[in-house]
């Protein structure tokens, strides 16, 4: 959830920017009193803004619609951040509406003023290079920077990766400079600014998934550091165990491997049962009764194996330490 | 084998496939370190923490907000050091003072 602080309406209060994974940008005002309900942004229709994929609270599920891509096709990419600036120079703010899958980036125009924004629902990519701008390890959000110290403003984005896997290569940081001009931005290529590496190690020593960065001159000397929230993942390196400890380590092991066959058993029939709900076209709420149901059926015995697992892992825990995943803020201090 | 390759002012075991463009060597930084907030860790255990910067209440200081999947959003106020330095992290309220929350999961 990427976060911006731009007067939006120009009523001399800085607002709050942001997007969700609802698939859509969100904006809570500033007033004297504070920031007020966050509310999403719409466009000039009354229509939420959105990139193709969206949670509808309305109908309870989740939507894939072409309407605000020019050539009307849905993608299934979810919009998940927001920037608000003024790509023509025309004095109000439009949208950078960037996506979680395929990590793309769209302008939405502005057409109204800055008090009253009118925001015109059609979705335009965003070029870096000669190619649409694109992170292929999932975006996490982009940001406004005069990098270069041009007086334009550049991009940096971060990426996710596979948020899970304790093995492969993590996310990066990248940049992609504005070498247009104001009211006319054109942006460069994407290049890594902070490499994504193989994960892995003993200890803590970089957000490894999920970077989210922004920029700020943090120790004062005039050039811009990188601060960066992200998940850190880890094998902490174990201790020597004696034999017995060994053999036990080894028992408590197989009975994890058994608890989570299973687990994985339970979880089968679960599938099963709602596989066959599903051909009965039940309504919508008589569906999610029906799923309820099954779950509360099969509740027990998850239960007792979630007990067991924790009860084991935790045991296991003092013998071979389990590999981390925390997240933290890190300041790249730029030298 | 993949041998240590050295950018950004630290040692990286080696690049993977995703980083298929040449590193921006122009910008070299140090090796990473933990924001603090306070005696604690800065976003410890929040759900993709998400930073930024924005002098909250208003004292010439910037403040460090920390957002995050759920969609709540906390504050860590800037003390005006040279590095910066942060307060205690607290969630930042609303104007209805309660704690904002955009509801994103």
């Amino acid at each position: 959830m990427g976060s911006q602080f731009v007067d939006l309406n120009a009523d001399g209060h800085l607002d709050y920017i942001t997007a969700t994974f609802d698939g859509s940008p969100h904006v809570s005002y500033g007033s004297e009193a504070g920031f007020t309900t966050p509310e999403r942004i719409k466009d000039a229709e009354g229509r939420r803004l959105l990139v193709s994929s969206i949670w509808s609270d309305e109908a309870e599920e989740h939507q894939d619609l072409g309407r605000s891509l020019p050539d009307g096709e849905a993608t299934g990419e979810r919009c998940i951040s927001a920037l608000a600036f003024d790509w023509d120079n025309d004095g109000d703010y439009d949208l950078l509406l960037g996506t979680y899958e395929g990590g793309h980036l769209y302008v939405q125009m502005n057409e109204g003023t800055r008090t009253t924004p009118k925001f015109t629902g059609m979705n335009i990519p965003v070029m870096a290079g000669d190619v649409a701008f694109a992170l292929p390890a999932k975006m996490t959000t982009p940001k406004l920077v005069d990098w270069d110290g041009d007086g334009d403003m550049d991009l940096i984005a971060g990426t996710y990766s596979d948020s899970y896997s304790q093995e492969g290569v993590g996310g990066g940081v990248y940049l992609a400079l504005n070498d247009g001009k104001v009211g006319e931005p054109k942006f460069g290529a994407l290049k890594p600014i902070i490499a994504p590496v193989e994960r892995g190690g003993v200890e803590p020593t970089r957000p490894d998934v999920g970077l989210y960065p922004t920029v700020v001159d943090h120790d004062g000397d005039g050039d811009l550091d990188i601060i960066v929230g992200g998940y850190s993942m880890w094998s902490p390196k174990g201790r020597e165990l004696n034999a017995e400890e060994s053999a036990r380590a080894e028992v408590l092991q197989a009975e994890i491997k058994a608890l989570e066959e299973e687990s994985n058993e339970v979880f089968a029939k679960i599938s099963k049962d709602i596989d066959e709900l599903d051909e009965l076209e039940l309504a919508t709420d008589e569906f999610n009764d029906a799923v309820d149901a099954i779950y509360d059926k099969h509740g027990e015995a998850m239960n007792s194996n979630r007990k067991k697992m924790t009860a084991a892992r935790e045991e296991l825990e003092k013998y071979i330490p389990a590999p981390k995943r925390t997240s933290f803020v890190w300041l790249y201090e730029r030298i | 084998m993949k041998m240590p390759l050295i950018v950004l002012g630290c040692t990286v075991p080696f690049l993977g496939e995703a980083a298929a463009q040449a590193v921006d060597t122009s910008a070299k930084f140090a090796a990473p370190k933990r924001v603090m907030a306070g005696a604690e860790l800065l976003g410890e255990k929040r759900a993709y923490p998400s930073p930024a910067l924005h002098d909250v209440d208003g004292d010439g200081h910037l403040d460090i907000l920390i957002a995050d999947l759920m969609g709540s959003v906390t504050v860590a106020h800037g003390k005006g050091t040279t590095p910066m330095t942060f307060g205690e992290e607290k969630p930042l309220l609303g104007s209805d003072k309660e704690p904002l929350d955009f509801e994103n999961w």
